[in-house]
Order: structure tokens, then C-alpha cells, then sequence
């Protein structure tokens, strides 16, 4: 990843809109930063079980899938602690960047 | 024949095939058989080669098939009979698929010849089952995300043999992680 923000960074940012699954967070990150952030699958999943471990995240698998040659997915969403931590977060890099209209604390 | 009597097959032959395609991508073997038994008996081969393909490599096989019927009755519909005489075809064919080798089909169609999921399979036996179900499971969605798009094979064959590789880099440390968990619960 090519940038300042840090891939558990990303990924908290990134599941702020929901559980998602390994790709799909790959897949949110690069469009909602306009292709300009691209995470790469061998940094993903270690900073996934990290934040697992850290209780920012938890995770459960889903249904046996075919085109994963029967193999489930495995989806994680932000815990209550990690919800907070993302939005800190934001809040943050927002303030850093300046934008007009955000209170900084 | 007669250009109707040919129209009529070309109908009954595309209807058939539709059939078929449907019955495949519902996953459903039986529905396959049915249809095949319902007077597909030439694409015995297409049955046999779709059945064994995922539902992603089905779909663009369905897909491409559909399109080489709908093309070819384009043309025939476009076609006149201007004296009002039966008009023999010659020399032209409904859409044929190869029936000579499979490998064949499959290397037309784009797909890699050995089966990436034999590789991920094969990488999974040797590898922690969770991070194979996810690391791997992933890798496997995309790389036949990007065969559906048709990207070329060697890019779902470079997607999957890196990912297995950094699986194996991340199995000791992600064993490590699992047993301190396990010790911890056990506590």
C-alpha cells in the first residue's frame, strides 16, 4: 500500500460500511479512495486477525461457497471498541487534512 | 432442406441448448439429464464438459454458447427466399461446438488447462485450514472473477500461486497466534 494510512487504518475506515469479507474489503478501499489506495491481499489478512486479536473486529464464517471450491467466507465486522477507534480515527485524519466545517477537539 | 424446416431446427436447436444452459447453471445434474434426454443428444459433450465446471466458468460457457446460437440465427433470419423455392443450405452448420477434446473446449473458452482449484487444494493440505478457507478461498473467487471477465490465465494462475505463497510465509505465524488462543481458552 502506497500511502500514510496504515492498512488496519484502512480496513477500520473500510468496514464502517458494513461486514464485509477479505476482497471486499480490498475491493471498498481502492473505490472509495478513487483507485489511489490499494491494498494487497498479503498485508490484508494479517492486519485482519491483528485487529481481531486487538477486539476491534470480530468475525464469523459464512456458507460453503462454489466458487470458492466449496471453501465459506469469512466476514468481519467492527466491535463496539472498533467502531469507536474508526471513528476517532476519521475524525482525526479529517481535522489533520483541514477540511472547513469539522470541530477539532 | 428447406430453409423453413432449417430455421425450425436452428429454433428447436437453440430453444434445446437454452434449456440446457439453464438446467447447468441451476447447478441441478438431473434437470441437465432431462433436458440432454429432451432430443440434446448432440451436445452430449457440452453437458458433460459444463458439468464439471464452476458456476462462474459456467456462466460465461452458457454465455458464449448462447451468443454463438443467437448470432448464427441472426444470420439465417436475415436471409431471403426470393422465388419462393425451398432453398438448400450448404456448406453452413448451427453453431458447433467441439466435441473432439475437452482440453480443446476449455483452452477456446480461455481457461487454464489444470484446474486452479486442484493447486488450492492441493496448498490447502499443507496449510492451516483457516487461513486456507480465507486466504486461499479468496484468492480462488478472484482469480475466477477474473476468468469470467476474460482476463488471460496466467493472471489467475500468478493471483493464486502468490497468495498461496504468502499463506505458507503467514502459516507459522498464524499457528502460533491459534495455539496461544487455544492455551489462553484453556485457562
Amino acid at each position: 500500500m502506497d500511502s500514510p494510512l496504515s492498512t488496519k487504518s484502512a480496513i477500520l475506515q473500510a468496514l464502517i460500511q458494513g461486514e464485509a469479507y477479505g476482497i471486499e474489503i480490498i475491493d471498498r478501499v481502492k473505490e472509495r479512495s478513487g483507485g489511489s489506495i490499494r491494498l494487497g491481499q498479503g498485508s490484508v489478512y494479517p492486519a485482519l486477525r491483528a485487529l481481531e486479536r486487538k477486539g476491534f473486529i470480530e468475525a464469523h464464517w459464512g456458507e460453503p461457497r462454489p466458487e470458492r471450491g466449496g471453501r465459506p467466507r469469512r466476514y468481519y465486522k467492527l466491535t463496539a471498541k472498533g467502531a469507536r477507534a474508526a471513528t476517532e480515527e476519521r475524525t482525526a485524519i479529517i481535522g489533520l487534512l483541514g477540511v472547513p466545517g469539522v470541530v477539532r477537539v | 432442406m428447406a430453409q423453413a424446416d432449417y430455421r425450425n431446427a436452428l429454433h428447436a436447436h437453440n430453444a434445446a441448448l437454452e434449456a440446457l444452459a439453464q438446467a447447468v447453471l441451476r447447478l441441478s445434474v438431473a434437470q441437465a439429464q432431462s433436458a440432454r434426454s429432451a432430443g440434446v443428444s448432440d451436445l452430449s459433450s457440452v453437458y458433460e464438459e459444463a458439468a464439471h465446471l464452476r458456476e462462474n466458468e459456467r456462466r460465461t460457457e452458457v454465455a458464449r454458447l448462447a451468443a454463438e446460437c443467437r448470432l448464427f440465427e441472426a444470420e439465417m433470419l436475415g436471409w431471403e427466399d426470393d422465388d419462393g423455392t425451398d432453398m438448400t443450405v450448404i456448406g453452413r452448420e448451427p453453431a458447433q461446438v467441439d466435441h473432439s477434446s475437452g482440453r480443446g473446449n476449455l483452452r477456446q473458452a480461455g481457461r487454464p488447462p489444470i484446474r486452479l482449484d486442484t493447486i488450492v487444494d492441493l496448498a490447502g493440505l499443507l496449510l492451516p485450514v483457516g487461513l486456507a478457507d480465507e486466504q486461499l478461498g479468496d484468492a480462488l473467487e478472484r482469480a475466477h472473477d477474473r476468468l469470467a471477465d476474460g482476463h488471460p490465465p496466467w493472471q489467475a494462475y500468478l493471483l493464486v500461486i502468490s497468495n498461496i505463497l504468502w499463506a505458507f510465509v503467514h502459516a507459522p505465524i498464524y499457528k502460533w497466534h491459534e495455539n496461544k488462543a487455544r492455551r489462553e481458552a484453556g485457562k
